[in-house]
């Protein structure tokens, strides 16, 4: 059976439509009601309190859960259709916070060439699959190393060449630095702009702020709910709103904020050199 | 003087290579009451330092006391690790048992804390950390969110009644409300009298509870002092690859603009009086 082919261009390269769902049939819903779409090319950032069910969420852009009301397509392709299951986990890659939990091989090439051997690709192309994965995420000088070997931040990468190298539309990470010290965070993040950058859709689940900023949309849930959608400035400058979804607010907010009550005059900004300009003029005007 | 490191080289066992020092000649004092935040690369001997301080490593030369009782005589390891509670990364995958109060009673009954006693001592941890014997203590730590699970981890390292408090990134992995309340149970901790010692990589979180700061650079120390005055060389911690906390960050830059403002403040509250006053200094020479 073929996809869908109803849609132009315009296509999302995702889509949920009321999505409900929840573990167990006597548990409150972990997602209830949510509706949004992200473009092919796309880099949307989603955030929220433990909790709030962004893991869960970032579980169904892959089909590794379904809804059960409700609809997400990928590539306008049902996750809920059986038929399409093989299809939805090559078009959209899910990678974990914990790389030790997707890492399942020693040596870091036979790791990443895991995911298109269960393609059942020709041995060739593998290869050739590998060395791509492993240079775009800057771990190719690696590729024969032992994995046990390697920093935390160094192992998400080789998950993450482990998904690309499936060669996705859809590159999901869920919490991707959670676990990471801030080298290997800015590490992951130049990677998730590159691999933006080379046109593929980026998804990345996250409560560091310094992520969530670079994105070109904003998703913010709260206990299952979608609680707004935006860009990072509309969603990260409102301090009051932040504060009650219990998320952190950016420091240019907090800053501007602080100087405001103190009566200098600052816009409200999320981007530090605005806010350097404007106190350096308010200097010189008194 | 609870603890104290006299010229502290540890090898782990296996390596050979001549540079192969975990920790290489580190001499300090940890006052009574401190709050000292340690901070440094992956790699830089955070936690093998802190190993040492309750004797689960020994220095391959030097000597750890701790309140006079030197770790390398095996008598003194048991009454040392009573003085010195461990708090390990991610304490939360360490809970084991059925309900609540046995976890938390785990520490004290191998401690030989008669059994009549120990209810007391259970009862009395749990509220350090916030949680009420009477509601949690009968469930299953299992069944508890994240941010409580981390809490019943710590009460059971509090239910010996350490004098020191060591703590491997406690924060890792919270949501920005999980983080303040465990920087609230932190200070509230230190202020009972508990001598706290943090690993993090938040300098942030650092600069928010530290009295004095320790950086670690391949198993030396690299500067250790005052948390304003470690900060404020936010040069040479960029030089090693650290970041100081944003405001001083923020400061040194609007300094680079020619704003003269001091780069001790550690929080926005600082930083934006800081600002304030060197904008009206700016407008008294004009």
């Amino acid at each position: 059976m073929e996809p869908r082919a109803d849609t132009g261009p315009a296509r999302p390269a995702i889509s949920f439509r009321d999505v409900f769902f929840r573990y167990h049939d006597d548990d409150p819903h972990v997602l209830s009601g949510i509706t949004f779409d992200v473009a092919a090319g796309e880099h949307v950032a989603i955030v929220g309190a433990n909790g709030s069910g962004k893991s869960t969420l970032a579980k169904h852009i892959n089909g590794l859960l379904v809804p059960d009301s409700g609809t997400v397509t990928v590539g306008g392709v049902s996750t809920g259709d059986p038929h399409h299951t093989y299809q939805v986990r090559a078009s959209a890659g899910l990678v974990f916070q914990n790389p030790d939990d997707q890492v399942v091989t020693s040596i870091v090439r036979d790791d990443v060439a895991f995911g298109p051997e269960n393609l059942g690709l020709p041995a060739e192309e593998i290869v050739v699959r590998v060395e791509d994965a492993l240079r775009t995420v800057g771990m190719w000088n690696h590729a024969d190393d032992d994995v046990a070997a390697l920093s935390g931040g160094q192992r998400q990468r080789v998950a993450i060449a482990g998904i690309l190298a499936m060669r996705p539309d859809v590159l999901v990470l869920d919490e991707p630095g959670a676990m990471l010290d801030p080298r290997g965070r800015r590490g992951i993040r130049r990677v998730s702009r590159e691999l933006h950058a080379t046109g593929m859709t980026v998804v990345v689940i996250t409560q560091h702020m310094e992520e969530a900023v670079l994105a070109d949309r904003v998703i913010v849930l709260d206990r299952g709910h979608v609680a707004g959608i935006g860009t990072p400035a509309e969603i990260f400058t409102d301090a009051g709103r932040l504060r009650s979804l219990g998320l952190d607010v950016p420091f240019p907010v907090l800053l501007g904020e602080a100087l405001r009550s103190r009566g200098l005059d600052v816009p409200l900004t999320l981007d530090e050199t605005v806010l350097e300009e404007a106190i350096c003029r308010s200097a010189s005007i008194r | 003087m609870p603890v104290r490191f006299d010229q502290v080289t540890y090898v782990y066992p296996g390596s050979h290579a001549a540079g192969d020092l975990a920790l290489a000649g580190v001499t300090l004092e940890i006052a009574d009451g401190e709050f000292l935040g340690v901070i440094g690369h992956t790699g830089s001997g955070k936690s093998t330092l802190i190993q040492h301080i309750n004797g689960l490593l020994q220095p391959t030369s030097g000597r750890v006391t701790v309140d006079g009782l030197d770790l390398m005589d095996r008598s003194v390891r048991r009454e040392v690790r009573r003085r010195v509670g461990l708090v390990f990364q991610y304490p939360e995958h360490q809970l084991f048992a059925d309900t609540v109060s046995e976890d938390v009673a785990f520490g004290p009954r191998a401690l030989g804390v008669p059994a009549q006693d120990i209810e007391q001592c259970v009862i009395a941890a749990l509220e350090r950390v916030g949680l009420d014997f009477c509601e949690v203590g009968h469930r299953s730590p299992f069944e508890l969110s994240g941010g409580q699970m981390r809490r019943v981890a710590i009460a059971g390292v509090l239910a010996t009644q350490p004098g020191t408090l060591v703590m491997d990134e406690p924060m890792a992995g919270l949501d920005p409300a999980g983080r303040s309340a465990m920087r609230d149970l932190l200070r509230a901790l230190h202020q009972q009298g508990l001598t706290i010692v943090m690993v993090s990589h938040d300098m942030e979180d650092v600069a928010a509870l530290a009295d004095r700061v320790l950086v670690l650079r391949q198993g030396a120390v690299y500067a250790h002092g005052a948390t304003a005055e470690v900060f404020s060389r936010h040069a040479e911690l960029r030089e090693i690859g650290l970041g100081a906390p944003r405001p001083a960050r923020f400061a040194a830059r609007l300094t680079s603009l020619g704003l003269d403002v001091p780069d001790d403040a550690l929080t926005v509250e600082a930083l934006a009086d800081a600002i304030v006053r060197a904008c009206a200094d700016c407008g008294e020479v004009r």
